[in-house]
């Protein structure tokens, strides 16, 4: 089912938690929201899903206007951040609830409603923990009968608020590839919000990059990583150094010495933001004063003052000696400007 | 036994600790629960099965158990509704409810009774125009419905509100997302997640619907064998020196409050497992 969004606004008190955000996701795509906390994608995730009422816009399912849906006729599948299980009902119950809440006359039989649970259960690899309580449970099985529950529903789209939020490192891997094999199963178009930028891009088909309540970029991981929209994207998805440079007729130029870098912007001042792991040592270039060294893998991590005072951060091989109060060239072998207004 | 921090405290100072607190509850609960049973069996048995067999005690009895039975479950209702309404809904004059609902424990309960007076009493607002239809409230039986549910209503939403705001409404939302309407809901995610707290907002509630004594003694205008519940013919009796009647009634309210605490207790171990699941959570 392909969802789109059109011209979401969604104010709390003075606050725009969602300010004009417009999106079009094709059936079957995963989809992250990305962001750090107060961008306003759980309010969101939640207005799709129908836990929220937008102040204006519109959420069209398949093509349907839905703004105005009951929550339960939206048939959108959640997966709440913490999970939010049935306390008081055992695994079985939890991913049973939705079908038994059904209209009497949908309502499966019992035998056919073990059936459906059975599978369920053996695709969330839990097939014999139906009669445990979910504080029996552990994070990451807890998270997997959450999406159980949700997927018991048949949704038309998948919601996922923080889904490894409250997991540790090991656990957090595994579910991420294994989500992906669910969704990639299943053919389900999903969204999901997060604030690690790491997830979001091994995981999304897509990225949505949110800010105070409005998308900065939507991109692929690539082209999200590669070429960021804006200074912000650039500096919260991977690592990033920021020199102010001056453009003067499509040149660039460092402390007044001029880079082997061309600009496509207007003169004026601007940010060149470098990426560790695209810049190297060179003949000529910014010349840097080694601070510090740490070994990071298989290379070596410099943190480096540049004559202006500037820090940068890059990576050499190991085998390069570099050590402290040493001076070097740099070169960035890839780059962005973003032009100050 | 594991050893706890506090078990390793000096034993001197866990033995004065301990003696202290076994020297109040003896002083201050269980010695005047026992007085009461021993007065009551001062003159053997027989007096005392006499003095409840009496018309008047047997119908303060009634009467306080039909209090009872109106009271609270219209403050189970009440109380689930307005703790609702405060733990899931952001409005205006919120703070104003909360404060509202702990009117009854704030102000004496002389005062919640005088005001149904002053409202419904004969010379009150609605005097009149009650008189004039033939219906009385204040010295009958629902200006005392009246009084107890006034002064009982706190228990229920108080027990109610801060367990609701706690556990938060994410469980509901996942019913809601699932297909589930409000009702089942309802029924089947909020009720089972507070049902010890109701259970146990209903037991206080009825504890005190049936020992309320100020707001009930304003409206209840003490006629005998009709508008005496047992709280007041234990005061009428005493005031007319007749101490092994008063303290046999007493007993009844006494025993009617052990009865509540056996059940809360029974409830609680026979569910041991659930409610530590859910305290887990």
């Amino acid at each position: 089912m392909n969802l789109t969004l059109n011209h979401l606004s969604k104010n709390f008190g003075n606050i725009k938690a969602v300010d004009d955000v417009s999106l079009s996701v094709p059936s079957g795509e995963l989809v992250a929201l990305l962001g750090p906390s107060g961008s306003g994608k759980t309010t969101l995730l939640r207005i799709v899903g129908g836990l929220e009422a937008a102040d204006t816009g519109q959420v069209l399912y398949a093509g349907e206007d839905t703004t105005h849906w009951p929550i339960q006729k939206r048939r959108a599948g959640f997966v709440f951040q913490n999970y939010a299980l049935f306390r008081n009902m055992t695994v079985f119950e939890n991913i049973a609830f939705g079908m038994r809440a059904l209209p009497r006359k949908q309502r499966l039989k019992a035998v056919e409603l073990k059936r459906r649970v059975a599978e369920l259960l053996y695709l969330i690899r839990l097939p014999d923990l139906a009669e445990r309580f979910p504080a029996q449970l552990s994070g990451g099985q807890q998270q997997r009968v959450a999406l159980a529950r949700a997927l018991a529903i048949e949704p038309r789209l998948l919601l996922l608020d923080e889904p490894f939020g409250a997991l540790d490192a090991q656990v957090r891997k595994e579910l991420r590839r294994w989500v992906r094999q669910v969704h990639d199963q299943t053919g389900l178009t999903s969204l999901f919000v997060t604030h690690d930028q790491d997830e979001a891009l091994e995981l999304a088909d897509r990225v949505v990059v949110m800010r105070d309540g409005h998308i900065e970029q939507i991109g692929t991981p690539d082209e999200i990583f590669e070429s960021p929209a804006t200074r912000f994207v650039h500096e919260f998805v991977g690592e990033s150094c920021a020199l102010p440079v001056d453009v003067r007729a499509g040149r660039v130029s460092y402390a007044g010495q001029q880079l082997d870098i061309e600009a496509p912007l207007a003169d004026g001042p601007a940010h060149l933001l470098l990426r560790p792991q695209y810049l190297a040592p060179a003949e000529t270039g910014i010349v840097v004063r080694i601070d510090a060294a740490r070994r990071v893998g298989p290379r070596r991590r410099l943190e480096a003052v540049t004559g202006a005072g500037d820090r940068l951060e890059f990576e050499v091989d190991s085998d390069i000696d570099a050590g402290r109060g040493q001076t070097l060239h740099v070169r960035p072998t890839k780059w962005r400007l973003y032009s100050i207004h | 036994m594991h050893a706890s921090v506090g078990n390793r405290e000096p034993l001197w100072v866990r033995l004065t600790l301990i003696s202290l607190a076994v020297v109040f509850l003896i002083v201050v609960l269980l010695l005047p629960l026992a007085a009461v049973f021993a007065e009551a069996f001062r003159q053997g048995w027989h007096a005392y099965a006499e003095a409840l067999r009496e018309p008047d005690a047997w119908s303060a009895l009634q009467l306080t158990l039909l209090v009872a039975v109106i009271a609270v479950p219209l403050n189970l209702v009440f109380g689930v509704a307005a703790a609702w309404a405060v733990a899931r809904f952001q409005f205006r004059g919120k703070s104003l409810l909360v404060t509202l609902i702990d009117l009854p424990f704030s102000v004496s309960p002389v005062i919640s009774g005088l005001i149904y007076v002053l409202v419904y009493g004969l010379h009150g607002w609605f005097g009149p125009w009650l008189d004039a239809h033939d219906l009385q409230i204040i010295f009958a039986v629902p200006g005392i419905v009246l009084a107890t549910v006034f002064v009982t209503f706190p228990f229920v939403a108080r027990e109610l509100i801060p367990l609701l705001q706690e556990q938060g409404s994410l469980e509901e939302e996942a019913a809601l997302s699932l297909g589930a309407s409000g009702w089942t809901m309802f029924w089947r995610v909020t009720i089972p997640n507070i049902r010890w707290g109701l259970l146990y907002g209903v037991l206080l509630c009825n504890a005190r619907a049936m020992g309320e004594f100020g707001a009930v003694s304003v409206v209840s205008g003490h006629i005998r064998g009709e508008t005496n519940t047992l709280p007041l013919h234990v005061e009428i009796l005493y005031n007319e020196y007749n101490f092994v009647a008063a303290f046999a009634v007493a007993s009844l309210l006494a025993l009617l409050a052990l009865i509540t605490l056996a059940i809360k207790s029974f409830l609680e171990w026979r569910h041991a497992g659930e409610l530590a699941a859910a305290r887990r959570h």
